[in-house]
């Protein structure tokens, strides 16, 4: 009991000992310093819900009302401004911009605004102090735009205009647990139930077939007649035929001569077995000699053996077809594998994704590994699972394949983590509704999407994802 | 020892709890910063009243502030003028309609010398 009274006494001592550090809190803060003279002035406010922005130039004052989570603008609210001279509707500019008059602001010093925001029944205030500065003959006046600018302590301010125009989007960082996963090489290649090749089983010269050559990328249907393959024969064929040709018009002249004398001879020379034995000979020589006369083998149907899409066609009319060349190639753009390469041997697990090259990222399920190494890497077989359009066979894709352990951090996506010109890894803060900082951090891969931070960032951060390049080339 | 080791979690779970809820005021209302001072803001049916002290919490007078309180009740705004009460222990004021007793809003402060400072209540 008295180790509880002693806590207790000791808790509230140092519960209470912050108290007097409160005013140095957000809720007494300052607000963020003047970004320059060329800009105009200006106040900030946020909540968890709203952030808003407000601009004064000439007398009037523009207000920017965007989502805190996501940079989103808020296009169709109700914005009532609390002012020095009483309260005021904003009129609405569209795409989150709204606009009052502000005939208080032409006395420089610090003005409290309370703005109530309304969007669908979702109601929230906003407090803020706008500080006008005193006009000064000699300094330069705000432009007409607010310019982009980067501030001397590294960070990046973008009027909410610009936000606009280069479309900055941000995250709220969430500490969660996301399963680990490892990133292989890997390619595109065709499902073998739903592809095929087309060969010519003989040497030949290939002509198209009735309605011509099919074009590539045409789809074709199991059955269907490619090619038509003329068989050649060659010079030795030809001279062993002609050799033949020869033998039995030899051979049928000898019979038939033999047969006619049979004949002129009286009977009883000759019996009537050997006439019928000659007979029969003539006729299996003539059988014989018309079959090699009239030689000549079938052409070749070349069939597409599956359905599915003319990926490659390797053919000309009268071009000469090699019995073991590919001439047609076809796949099932629906049905398509994806090769990876591990490296560390073994599966580690049963679902994937997979990136391309323009950012795009697959959906994978595995199909099978391999047990015999291949450049000492075993190969998986992942089929993808969702069709995308524009994939080509042979493409060289990032497998992210997931382990099966979990890891516990912050996510964020790909996008948003770029390389500064010293090799760090960069992520951009939206620290305040303009204000944007540089922060470097030490990411991971988390899948083909996202990316995850080992250390540099802290939960509740809200870090810029879309156009995070782009802000990284303010200078 | 263990009183301080206690003490400290105890602290720390108070503080974790204070980051992310409204302070209450001694009156039970709600207790935020405006300026340079410590507001307490207490609804009670269409009653509004409010209590200003100073940064160390010490209550000052109520006489020669003005008050201004803007609150979101069932998903639209009121708008509520506050005076000085005639005892100057607090400024008063009345809302078109019942409030309930946690309201959200923002309070703005408007001193004798005509400087205001706002607070925003959760």
């Amino acid at each position: 009991m008295k180790v509880v009274a002693k806590s207790l006494g000791l808790s509230v001592l140092l519960f209470f000992m912050p108290a007097g550090q409160a005013h140095e809190g957000h809720d007494h803060g300052a607000p963020p310093p003047p970004v320059s003279a060329s800009i105009a002035p200006r106040f900030e406010t946020s909540t968890e819900t709203f952030e808003l922005v407000g601009v004064l130039r000439d007398g009037k004052l523009t207000l920017h009302l965007d989502r805190f989570v996501g940079n989103n603008p808020v296009p169709d609210a109700e914005i009532d401004l609390e002012t020095p001279s009483g309260p005021q509707k904003a009129r609405v500019l569209g795409k989150g911009r709204y606009e009052i008059d502000a005939p208080f602001a032409a006395k420089p010093g610090p003005h409290d605004l309370i703005a109530t925001v309304s969007v669908k029944g979702e109601i929230d205030m906003l407090t803020a102090t706008f500080t006008v500065p005193p006009e000064q003959p000699g300094k330069p006046k705000p432009g007409a735009t607010d310019l982009a600018q980067r501030l001397p302590d590294g960070a990046v301010f973008v009027p909410k205009a610009s936000q606009r125009i280069l479309g900055l989007a941000n995250h709220q960082l969430a500490q969660a647990t996301h399963p680990e996963v490892v990133t292989l090489p890997g390619r595109i290649v065709p499902d073998p139930n739903a592809s095929g090749v087309v060969q010519a089983s003989v040497s030949g010269r290939i002509s198209a077939p009735p309605g011509g050559f099919r074009r590539l990328g045409t789809r074709v249907a199991a059955g269907d007649v490619l090619a038509i393959v003329q068989p050649a024969i060659s010079a030795a064929d030809l001279t062993s035929q002609a050799q033949q040709m020869r033998e039995l018009d030899q051979q049928i002249s000898l019979i038939s001569r033999r047969l006619e004398r049979y004949r002129q001879m009286t009977a009883g020379s000759v019996t009537r077995a050997q006439i019928e034995d000659a007979e029969l000979e003539l006729t299996g020589l003539q059988a014989r000699r018309a079959t090699v006369e009239t030689f000549q083998r079938q052409p070749e149907k070349l069939l597409a053996p599956v359905d599915g899409v003319l990926a490659s066609a390797n053919v000309v009319a009268g071009q000469m077809a090699d019995p073991n060349a590919i001439l047609f190639q076809i796949i099932d753009s629906a049905r398509l594998w994806v090769e990876a390469l591990s490296y560390a041997g073994g599966v580690a697990g049963e679902r994937g994704s997979a990136m391309l090259p323009d950012g795009r990222a697959l959906r994978l399920a595995f199909e099978g590994a391999g047990l015999s190494d291949r450049n000492q890497a075993v190969p998986l077989h992942f089929s993808v699972q969702a069709s995308e359009t524009g994939l080509r066979l042979g493409q060289l894709v990032t497998v992210v394949m997931e382990t099966g352990r979990m890891r516990e951090g912050l996510a964020v996506p790909r996008a948003s983590v770029i390389r500064a010109a010293n090799g760090a890894m960069l992520v951009y803060e939206q620290s305040n509704p303009e204000r944007f900082v540089p922060r470097e951090v030490r990411v991971e891969p988390l899948d083909a999407e996202r990316m995850l931070v080992i250390s540099g960032l802290e939960p509740g951060k809200r870090i810029v994802t879309t156009g995070a390049e782009l802000l990284h080339q303010v200078r | 020892m263990r009183a301080l080791l206690a003490s400290l979690i105890f602290t720390v779970s108070l503080a974790v709890a204070q980051a992310h809820e409204q302070r209450v005021g001694p009156r039970g209302g709600a207790l935020v910063d405006a300026g340079t001072y410590h507001v307490e803001l207490v609804t009670r049916d269409k009653a509004v009243e409010i209590f200003v002290s100073d940064a160390n919490d010490k209550p000052l007078a109520a006489s020669g502030f003005k008050a201004l309180a803007i609150l979101a009740v069932a998903g639209k705004s009121v708008r509520v003028t506050l005076a000085p009460s005639p005892d100057g222990e607090k400024l008063v004021g009345e809302a078109p309609e019942p409030l309930p007793a946690r309201v959200k809003g923002a309070v703005q402060l408007t001193g004798s010398d005509g400087k205001t400072s706002t607070g925003r209540i959760n």
